[in-house]
């Protein structure tokens, strides 16, 4: 039984392709204006890699920020789900899931059974989202790749105290009027953010263990940020920008499995 | 999550096509009396409007009338000209629409809805019930029109949820009540009617009662005969004509309705699974939002705001302490985190919620302080799950569709899971 999960989100479309409990192909494409084009395309795109056709699959499952307006998708499912399902899947142990997107950072609480007990989203603002790296690398003239290893090298604390993205701009591109060395303005980019999402999750009991979701926590920096404000280490998918197409694709089997 | 079934198409109510009527039949009314040469006083919510009754002045409701503005969807040019005038981005929205319209300087001012207040006001009435920041907002007022201003003072309320006000604060209250007269006496130099004010003070507390069986019956049955977006066009008369004959009527009639409707068990939606109560003010601008979660068989059934700052009953034995107790002991904002939790965790248990839902109102802070707080405390002593959407009631700018929307659903998969596990209901 072959199922898509198609997570629409505000920076990239990733789509999971699953054949019974098996992740049989995925992909990542990055939206820009149109969101529903790259989410044709790649789907179009991983389909012919596997030989397949779109009427081979028995049920698509969307989520993310676009969610309601892939039309070939008969569900729709929020992005807290579907991480709580992604990462339950292969990581039954973890209470707490902290999923940090291009556009906004959400903090799962889990229950024994993975079941969502409670959950809290950052606010209107881009304060700690990927969407602050992102506007600070091209600040720095760093490629987003590049922001994680270079903060490992970093050699003293630098304060980034604005929550406010383009205020935090000014002090970025002050520091490097003052010569500070990127390395560490970018390592005080990766705590302010961590700080901020970390002060979210603390809103309620962090249970263990622990796992980091989104395209942020392909950032080494980000990551042991947040490791050393917690006081714990944390979990982190072998793709962990695939969380939630993992978890639509699951719910599309489930559907699949009920028809 | 994903595909439920549709909401109804159009009012749930038949009564309720009657509220846009006498909404315009009261801004011809309040604008010809002007034109007549009668006075108008701008009055804030939970001010003694009855006593303006009692001296034959018409009372305006600039608060009102920001919220009728922002669902008209015109604040937001309004807010900027205030913020313009020097006036903080972190003022309350509803003072800041009105400040708008009185400080617009220049081309590009939208049309008002209803050809907009009714200027000058020839007295100011308000109070700090609710917040400072109308006592602050009603002195620009008396700079720019130069008229007096009158203010009533009132404690915050304290207690557990049967408690009502000490005999200190009432008496406080009442001796102010009796000094505001002898201030409109002084104004329009004539004798205060008391008899007048009486018979105001026993249409408000019939309005009063009634809006409370009101939102007792749709919040009592299961299912609810209509949700909260077409109840926050209904409140409009008992905001603005409170004191008058046309709430009593209105509500009378909404009662009736809804008295048929939940005895043949018409529901506002096709298939009511989740009940939802929705804390603070809503967001005027959006109030599409409120029906949104009918999709997928959710609805508001019970609002704080609209049981908890209007409307109440008034003691008419004895009608000064009376009316002092139904000014201190009615209005949400006014009590403090304990107490609001205690009402909260009662209405929860009358009217079968399942669900909360607070807005983390920017410009009305004094509402949404401890939210974090009164959340946990559902969770861990009822076992009642909520969400926290952050906008502002009337200005549209700083608010994330799809953050909110995201919010929502999710919290309705949240309360979907939690009933197909078993956990509740």
């Amino acid at each position: 039984m072959l199922v898509a999960g198609v997570d629409a989100g505000s920076n990239a479309a990733k789509i999971v392709l699953m054949e019974e409990d098996q992740i049989l192909s995925h992909g990542v494409l990055k939206t820009g204006a149109n969101s529903l084009g790259a989410v044709k395309d790649l789907l179009q795109h991983i389909l012919e890699q596997q030989h397949k056709k779109m009427e081979d699959i028995s049920d698509i499952v969307s989520t993310g920020y676009g969610r309601n307006y892939i039309p070939f998708a008969t569900f729709q499912a929020t992005e807290i789900f579907c991480h709580a399902k992604g990462v339950f899947r292969t990581m039954p142990q973890v209470r707490t899931i902290i999923d940090i997107g291009g556009q906004d950072s959400k903090v799962i609480y889990l229950d024994n059974n993975g079941r969502v007990a409670d959950f809290v989203m950052n606010d209107k603002c881009a304060a700690g989202t990927g969407r602050f790296i992102e506007s600070l690398a091209m600040a720095l003239s760093v490629p987003l790749e590049e922001m994680g290893p270079l903060s490992v090298s970093a050699g003293q604390e630098i304060t980034i105290s604005s929550t406010c993205t383009v205020f935090a701009e000014s002090e970025v591109v002050s520091y490097v009027a003052q010569g500070f060395p990127k390395s560490d303005i970018i390592s005080g980019v990766h705590h302010a953010l961590a700080g901020r999402v970390v002060s979210m999750a603390r809103r309620r009991e962090i249970r263990r263990e622990i796992c980091l979701t989104g395209g942020v926590a392909k950032n080494i920096g980000v990551v042991r940020w947040i490791e050393k404000e917690l006081g714990e280490s944390v979990r982190i998918p072998e793709e962990p920008q695939l969380t939630g197409a993992i978890g639509a694709a699951m719910i599309a089997l489930e559907r699949a499995r009920q028809q | 999550m994903g595909n439920q079934s549709s909401p109804k198409k159009g009012r749930a109510l038949k009564t309720s096509y009657e509220a846009s009527t006498i909404l315009r039949n009261y801004w011809e009314t309040i604008h010809a009396a002007k034109k007549a040469g009668k006075p108008i006083g701008y009055c804030s919510g939970n001010a003694p409007v009855e006593l303006m009754y009692a001296f034959d002045i018409l009372p305006a409701y600039p608060e009102n009338y920001a919220a009728v503005v922002a669902s008209a969807k015109i604040a937001l040019p309004l807010v900027q000209m205030a913020e313009s005038k020097e006036f903080s981005h972190d003022l309350c929205s509803y003072a800041k629409i009105n400040l708008g319209e009185v400080f617009w300087e220049g081309k590009g001012k939208p049309e008002m809805p209803f050809g907009g207040l009714p200027t000058p006001p020839d007295i100011l009435l308000t109070t700090k019930i609710p917040c400072i920041t109308q006592v602050k907002w009603w002195e620009v007022l008396r700079d720019v029109y130069h008229c007096p201003m009158i203010l009533l003072d009132a404690p915050m309320l304290e207690g557990t949820v049967d408690n009502q006000p000490s005999e200190d604060q009432v008496d406080f209250v009442v001796d102010q009540l009796k000094l505001i007269i002898a201030q409109l006496e002084d104004f329009t130099h004539t004798k205060f009617n008391e008899e007048k004010f009486f018979h105001c003070l026993s249409l408000s507390d019939q309005a009063g009662g009634l809006w409370h069986d009101i939102i007792d019956l749709r919040g009592e049955a299961v299912p609810t005969p209509v949700g909260s977006r077409e109840m926050c066009g209904n409140v409009f008369s008992l905001v603005a004509m409170l004191g008058t004959e046309t709430p009593v009527k209105f509500y009378q009639k909404m009662k009736e309705e809804l008295q048929y409707k939940t005895w043949k068990k018409i529901g506002a939606i096709p298939n009511e699974k989740y009940r939802l109560l929705y804390e603070n003010i809503p967001l005027w601008y959006n109030l599409e939002m409120l029906s949104d979660v009918e999709n997928k068989g959710a609805v508001f059934v019970f609002e704080t705001y609209l049981r908890y700052v209007w409307g109440g009953r008034i003691d008419l034995t004895d009608p000064y302490r009376g009316y002092a107790k139904k000014i201190l002991s009615d209005v949400f904002l006014n009590m403090n985190l304990q107490l609001r939790y205690d009402i909260m965790a009662r209405d929860i248990k009358n009217y079968h919620i399942d669900g909360v839902v607070f807005h983390s109102n920017r410009s009305c802070k004094r509402y949404s302080l401890g939210y974090y707080e009164l959340k946990e405390m559902l969770l861990e002593r009822l076992g009642i799950p909520s969400v926290v959407i952050e906008a502002d009631h009337s200005d549209p700018s700083g608010y994330s569709e799809g953050n909110t929307k995201m919010k929502l659903d999710a919290f309705i998969e949240l309360l979907e899971e939690r009933r197909n596990a078993g956990s509740r209901g």
